[in-house]
């Protein structure tokens, strides 16, 4: 038996606003709500909603046979449910089925994994609580943003609970393996690995409506067949892509929607053919071997590398500046404004400012909504500036609250005292191992109901 | 006057001089005719009449200079991108469709020569004159023609005022347009007298395109003296930081890059000091990454061009102007900064500098003095309090008005003897 598993990313990115250096200390909003939202009703009405509608469809026509899994960044479900809740719903309706897994991933589609193990963490939290709200249930497989993996971060999502962990099957790590297996991470613990195939994956996303593609059009019968192929030489075929590859990426008018609604009862023809979700998956196979990755690797680009995030100066710049400034940030514990911060660490807006290949107009470009990538580093930089102020004056304020209300000794400057006893307690409170935390009944108590403020008061 | 742009379209510029020169002149009873290439709507000026080219002569004086077949090269040049898939009179005529359409940018010597063509009926039409003022090269061969016209016509010789704003050397150095310097060379060799913006442009002037110093009068520019900047409430940054501003277009000549390695010089130092940006230009994109690279993210902000009241809010909410030009022919925008209230340091390769000690004027490649300068203003609340209180009293001499009787006695000069006056 050979299962197919189907995994969708969904996101949408909060897009800054063009923030002008005189807009610092304005209290100017920093993101473009305007454009967030036509982009987010755009793609509902192109993509989410006629394609849900479709799995919908397929999965009624296949009880208990057709199965899908998606990772829904937590800023994408807080668009969906400003701009266009009926998209949360439809989301609602394919979980109500029993027949799609989600997944976890960080709350922020972030790069935190790679830059602060706390941050990471307690975005992931963040992202697993979102998911138990919307759709009632706790994942137990992982996907880190842009499926950025390494020994170190599966070290690090193992050590929070997690049982399944998807990332891309890139060339230089499978060397002459297949992605079509299951792997362990170099110092697993009987985490399983699920790699993207990445040929059958990019034929339907990338391809599909490549008239210079040798095998253009792209049949139900032809992907089919090549899936079929496999049979006997392969656990499981990992279609890992974008969701918005359907009516967005690829427009309705390439046939996408055709070949998604023929594909799951010809692939099921086989009788040697299942639908299954990572998790599944993940128990009914044994793994290949242990995948050693010291260096980084993602789904991007042709290098499947991080160089679409950082390399640059402007990117490395802006992102040391955007986690320079959390300790800080943290301390206000103000969750607005943290919440703020954290929208600025979307790997997109880093993706915006890669200048590779600019010039020949490529994929970069494509997706992005700025005309050059230095005006979202220009943006960043007084966004960062306004927030790293507005952090400040939010400390010098409770700090005056506090030497106010508590005689402090008048040696010691009240706000360092707070940064001190902010940053043990942020650990503690928003940063739990996931180890049999999550998933236990009334532990989806939100973070802020937690009892932050005791050691203040003393 | 022969002009080129207006309303002015940047603050400081071309555009900015002239008018202010109009309005120094009126009050003198000097009556201005006013030429431009192509009005924009109505202008609100009462103080001379604006003539707008293109309403005189035919709407094919475009097409016939192009088709001319001695500009036959710099046709085809401009139309090298299509290979030999055109034939040479098709190009020629897509090209001329382009130009037609403000699409596509005639050759320098075109654009002098229509102009020419346009001032040549405009003369013919209009009454007399004794003075022929035009502005930089743009207007050169349109201040010939007129002088031609005025042979014929009124068998009278017009002296021409060459009127020195800034040169192509000026704007790019030794990288120069050829063509654009041959023309100012023909225009400047043709001048009765030449004025410049400043000593160090009359400088320049006298060594780059050979015209005698006895030829050149020196008229500085003014700042409107009746615009009281309005105050912005800009608390909240300025508490936090010190900072350092630079404001212009984004190009070789204003020295953007001279201002990134100052920014990595002083915050290297002092990290608390900030550098705002504000402008574009054709080294905008390189000035981000430079400063990217150095290590400024954080400490470098950038603004692309601001207008209107913003500019007043941007000069009010910086400590410290710093115009670290390459080769500025005056620098209208140091005046503007003082205007404001924010002491400013100049390069000396600047005009600017000539007309207030209450500057702190460095080289423009000294960026290890230039730095220890920002160092003492920004610490030393006393030196700024004395800079900018000195500056707005060196302000009360540099109106446009000023500049308007000082420019007339040059009219008077050249009227009187026709010939060089002694300085």
């Amino acid at each position: 038996m050979t299962s197919i598993c189907f995994y969708f990313q969904v996101h949408q990115p909060y897009r800054l606003r063009p923030y002008r250096v005189l807009d610092i200390g304005s209290e100017t909003s920093y993101f473009n709500d305007e454009l967030n939202g036509e982009i987010a009703r755009k793609v509902a009405a192109k993509c989410y909603l006629p394609m849900n509608q479709l799995l919908l469809e397929q999965i009624k026509k296949y009880p208990g046979k057709f199965k899908v899994a998606f990772s829904i960044s937590g800023v994408a479900l807080e668009q969906f449910a400003e701009y266009t809740p009926e998209v949360l719903e439809s989301f609602k309706r394919l979980a109500a089925t029993g027949q799609v897994e989600f997944l976890a991933e960080t709350y922020y589609h972030s790069l935190a994994a790679l830059f602060n193990a706390d941050e990471f963490r307690a975005q992931v939290n963040q992202h697993v609580l979102a998911i138990e709200k919307h759709f009632g249930v706790t994942p137990t497989a992982f996907r880190n943003t842009e499926l950025i993996y390494s020994n170190g971060i599966a070290d690090l999502v193992e050590d929070m609970g997690f049982r399944v962990m998807l990332t891309e099957g890139a060339d230089r790590i499978l060397e002459a393996r297949t992605p079509n297996f299951l792997y362990e991470p170099h110092n697993g613990r009987g985490m399983k690995l699920l790699l993207k195939n990445y040929k059958l994956s990019d034929d339907i996303a990338f391809r599909f409506s490549d008239r210079s593609w040798a095998s253009w059009p792209l049949t139900t019968d032809k992907f089919t067949t090549w899936v079929h192929a496999i049979a006997g030489n392969g656990d499981t075929v990992n279609l890992f892509m974008d969701y918005e590859t359907f009516g967005e990426h690829q427009w309705e008018e390439t046939g996408i929607f055709d070949f998604m609604r023929q594909l799951p009862g010809q692939l099921l023809a086989h009788r040697d053919f299942e639908f299954a979700t990572p998790s599944e998956v993940a128990t009914k196979y044994w793994p290949q071997a242990k995948m050693d990755i010291p260096d980084a690797i993602s789904w991007a680009d042709m290098e499947r590398d991080l160089s679409a995030w950082v390399g640059n100066p402007m990117q490395d710049g802006a992102i040391e500046w955007v986690y320079k400034v959390g300790d800080l940030v943290k301390a206000t514990k103000d969750q607005s404004l943290i919440h703020q911060w954290r929208k600025l660490q979307t790997s997109d807006h880093f993706y915006y400012m890669c200048t590779k290949f600019w010039a020949d107009g490529d994929v970069h470009k494509f997706f992005s909504c700025y005309d050059t990538p230095h005006e979202p580093y220009v943006y960043i930089g007084n966004i960062l500036t306004d927030l790293e102020m507005a952090a400040e004056s939010r400390l010098t304020a409770r700090s005056i609250r506090k030497t106010r209300s508590i005689a402090a000794p008048a040696a010691l400057p009240a706000r360092r005292v707070h940064i001190e006893t902010a940053i043990p307690r942020h650990l503690v409170v928003e940063a739990p191992t996931r180890a049999g935390g999550v998933g236990q009944p009334g532990h989806s108590t939100s973070l802020h109901h937690l009892p932050h403020t005791r050691n203040l008061a003393g | 006057m022969l002009g080129w742009e207006l309303p002015p379209y940047n603050s400081g510029g071309l555009g900015t001089a002239s008018l202010g020169l109009t309005e120094g002149l009126a009050p003198l009873g000097v009556s201005i005719r006013f030429v431009v290439p192509k009005l924009h709507g109505e202008l609100p000026y009462t103080h001379m009449e604006v003539l707008d080219a293109t309403d005189y002569g035919s709407i094919d004086d475009l097409r016939a200079l192009i088709n001319d077949q001695t500009i036959d090269e710099a046709v085809l040049a401009s139309t090298l991108g299509y290979g030999n898939r055109m034939s040479r009179d098709e190009k020629k005529r897509l090209w001329v469709q382009r130009v037609e359409e403000g699409s596509e940018q005639p050759s320098p010597h075109i654009q002098a020569t229509w102009y020419a063509t346009k001032a040549k009926h405009i003369a013919r039409e209009n009454d007399d004159y004794e003075v022929i003022h035009t502005h930089d090269w743009m207007t050169y061969y349109a201040g010939m023609a007129a002088q031609e016209v005025a042979r014929k016509k009124y068998k009278r010789y017009v002296p021409i005022i060459a009127h020195v704003h800034a040169t192509e050397i000026d704007r790019c150095g030794v990288n120069g347009d050829p063509r654009i310097i041959e023309i100012e060379k023909k225009g400047l060799a043709a001048a009765d007298r030449v004025v410049a913006v400043s000593q160090y442009t009359k400088e320049v002037i006298h060594r780059h395109y050979g015209v005698p110093r006895e030829k050149i009068s020196v008229v500085y520019n003014g700042i409107p003296s009746h615009k009281e900047p309005v105050k912005f409430d800009l608390a909240k940054l300025k508490e936090k930081y010190k900072i350092v501003l630079f404001m212009g277009r984004i190009t070789m000549q204003k020295g953007p890059d001279y201002f990134v390695k100052l920014a990595k010089a002083v915050t290297d130092k002092d990290p608390n000091v900030r550098f705002i940006m504000v402008g574009s230009g054709d080294m905008e994109q390189k000035c981000i990454e430079d400063a990217a690279r150095a290590g400024l993210t954080g400490k470098m902000l950038f603004s692309s061009f601001l207008r209107g009241v913003d500019v007043d809010r941007a000069y009010q909410l910086a400590d410290l102007f710093v115009m670290p030009s390459t080769s500025e022919p005056f620098g209208i925008v140091a005046l503007e900064a003082i205007q404001n209230g924010t002491p400013v340091i100049v390069s000396k390769q600047s005009g600017v500098s000539e007309v207030s000690e209450n500057m702190i004027k460095v080289d423009f490649w000294n960026i290890e003095q230039m730095a220890q300068e920002v160092h003492q203003v920004l610490s030393n609340p006393a030196k700024r309090k004395l800079m900018r209180n000195g500056g707005r009293k060196d302000l009360l001499h540099l109106s446009w008005q000023d500049s308007g009787r000082a420019l007339e006695l040059v009219y008077q000069d050249v009227i009187n003897k026709l010939r060089p006056a002694s300085l």
